[in-house]
């Protein structure tokens, strides 16, 4: 604080009552007088507890406690340790449920809104009411970190109750696993203001391009890892109805390059490039090409942060390297993922699983390898690619060899039927 | 904040200033360290609490307020500075280590500390034992938050009204 700034708030502190010194010792004497502030409401009810209070050594002499005792600071807390009068205190005064509102805010401040909703928020009434009626809590909701507890409680309906005690003063709302249709949908209603929003692992979201048409003041999007959500036609919708749109992060949970998506590499990036206030975009495992970002370079004039990290399909040219010049944060395919923040898992095609042949070659199998983190891996699926197999393994409508469930015989429906449950069974036990 | 009150300092290095607890205990500290509470900062600076006089405190024993007073006397210099941009490295892990070490205490002890940063209205002290709080109950059921902090048990109708919301947002943790 500045010395004009003392000097204001001596000022403030004349206009009020004038309290010279030589009056302070009588209005010592008297309580509500002792504090320039009112006590709060708790200040009253603590009072009226007073003899709890009291010292806990009754007979202690009231003259002895009133002896002057003035350490010098640094030292004073362990010589009051020895004094008679810290020896047990009264457990009827304290009562965690009573806590006033603002200190429980405190606390709940210092935990996550999953914390919050299943553990502290249903503790007691007070609580709850606390966690309930404070809209400000909720303007950013955050439901991230709690993957683990997907099967076990229904993130998705945490993400309604956190909507509605926003109170429509949302502005922002990340999610990891507690997001499908549903809940875009009614956040769309109750939050039109909304400027941030990220889906983490929201696979249940199939009307992206419809919901998104509510969320007009958006400027920041994130939808990473495992996602229905992408295309150009999707994404051309987000830019059309999201004109604030700033940063843009699209991350795939790892880079994988398959034989037929050659004509569809740039689907993702020919859509982005229709955002055309984007300021940073991440881009993580992406198939796109040259083209791709060439048409977001062209399209996306304000970009000064680009993360294409794992983007194996791009390759540098001299031609790309003179259109970063303008980035000023730029990530390429083969940077270091030790600050992304999401786990890394080796590329598909690096694995050997699908070596395609076109645009790239064989160069990029022994470079990337390296930099694949041995931290964390999503388990591998055994299947190839583009076999039959993998379609099966994406059709929840085929079984078996690749047939209809409508195509088999009653017997063989009444197998699948029941291998059915037996899955689900097995599946009830895992959780 | 860039010139730390030049004015005031001088006159807060050396003065001091008498704390009363409820059972009338005596604390004398360093008026930059007292005013660290919001509650005391403007009677101090009208320049109560000098001299014969103290200022009581009727809503804190003593044993709170030499807790409250250890966190004021260590922070005060920061708080001073206008917290981190004087302050060291070597500083801020001191600080570090003693807010850990410090908050290292029995739940009811805690209760007291958050009930006294509140009426105190004295932020650090009571953001760092929120934090600690937080850090107690972390990913731990309703029920055995009730027992970490020793709340009484439920009654039936408590819980019952835990039963009830529970159901009603569809989940339950236990």
């Amino acid at each position: 604080m500045s010395s004009s700034a003392t000097a204001c708030r001596r000022g403030a502190a004349e206009r009020a009552p004038p309290a010279p010194r030589s009056q302070a010792f009588e209005r010592a004497s008297d309580p509500k007088a002792a504090l320039r502030l009112p006590p709060p409401p708790v200040f009253a009810r603590k009072l009226g507890r007073a003899p709890h209070l009291a010292p806990p050594n009754p007979s202690l002499p009231e003259p002895l406690a009133r002896v002057p005792m003035l350490p010098a600071p640094a030292s004073f807390s362990s010589s009051l340790r020895r004094c008679p009068l810290f020896g047990g205190r009264d457990e009827g005064a304290r009562n965690w449920a009573t806590l006033p509102r603002d200190a429980i805010t405190a606390v709940l401040r210092k935990l996550d809104h999953v914390e919050i909703l299943i553990g502290l928020g249903q503790v007691c009434r007070s609580w709850r009411r606390a966690a309930r009626d404070y809209p400000a809590l909720w303007r950013r909701i955050d439901l991230r970190g709690h993957a683990h507890l997907n099967y076990r409680v229904d993130l998705c309906e945490m993400a309604w109750v956190a909507i509605r005690r926003a109170k429509g003063q949302c502005e922002a709302f990340w999610a990891e696993h507690a997001a499908n249709d549903g809940v875009l949908q009614f956040l769309g209603n109750q939050a039109p203001s909304l400027k941030s929003l990220r889906l983490i692992s929201c696979q249940d979201i199939l009307k992206f391009e419809k919901e998104i048409k509510k969320f007009p003041l958006l400027e920041e999007l994130e939808i990473s890892l495992f996602t229905n959500i992408g295309g150009k036609n999707v994404f051309e919708q987000v830019g059309k109805a999201c004109p604030e749109l700033k940063h843009f992060r699209f991350n795939q949970y790892c880079f994988i390059n398959m034989r037929d998506s050659k004509g569809f590499k740039d689907d993702d990036a020919l859509g982005i490039a229709s955002m055309h206030g984007l300021l940073s975009l991440q881009l993580f495992g992406n198939k796109l090409s040259n083209k791709g970002l060439m048409a977001v370079l062209d399209n996306c004039p304000h970009l000064e942060s680009l993360d294409m990290r794992h983007c194996f399909n791009i390759i540098m040219d001299n031609k790309l390297r003179a259109r970063f010049a303008r980035i000023k944060t730029l990530r390429l395919p083969n940077d270091s993922t030790d600050d992304y923040q999401y786990p890394v898992c080796s590329s598909l095609g690096v694995l050997g699983i699908e070596s395609c042949s076109d645009d790239y070659g064989d160069d990029y199998s022994d470079d990337y390898s390296d930099d694949c983190s041995d931290d964390y891996a999503y388990c591998w699926p055994d299947y190839i690619m583009d076999s039959d197999d993998y379609d099966d393994y994406c059709d929840p409508f085929r079984y078996l060899d690749g047939v209809y469930e409508s195509e088999l015989n009653v017997e063989d429906r009444m197998f699948l039927k029941g291998f059915r449950m037996l899955m689900k069974d097995s599946d009830d036990d895992d959780y | 904040m860039a010139a730390p009150e030049s004015g005031d300092g001088n006159n807060g290095a050396a003065r001091m200033v008498t704390l009363i607890s409820s059972d009338n205990t005596r604390f004398e500290v360093e008026a930059a360290a007292a005013s660290l509470s919001q509650t005391l900062q403007l009677t101090i600076l009208d320049g109560g609490g000098g001299g014969g006089d103290g200022i009581p405190l009727p809503n804190v024993d003593s044993a709170t307020l030499s807790k409250v007073l250890e966190y004021c006397i260590k922070h005060a210099p920061a708080a001073a500075n206008g917290g981190a941009p004087n302050a060291t490295a070597v500083d801020r892990a001191e600080l570090e280590r003693f807010d850990n070490e410090f908050v290292n205490i029995d739940q009811s002890v805690l209760y007291s500390l958050i009930m006294a940063a509140h009426n105190l209205e004295i932020e650090g002290l009571q953001s760092l034992v929120a934090k600690k709080v937080a850090d107690m109950i972390k990913g731990k059921s309703p029920m055995e938050i009730r027992r970490t902090l020793g709340f009484p048990d439920p009654t039936p109708e408590e819980q019952a009204e835990m039963n009830a919301h529970m159901l009603e947002y569809g989940w339950a943790y236990e």
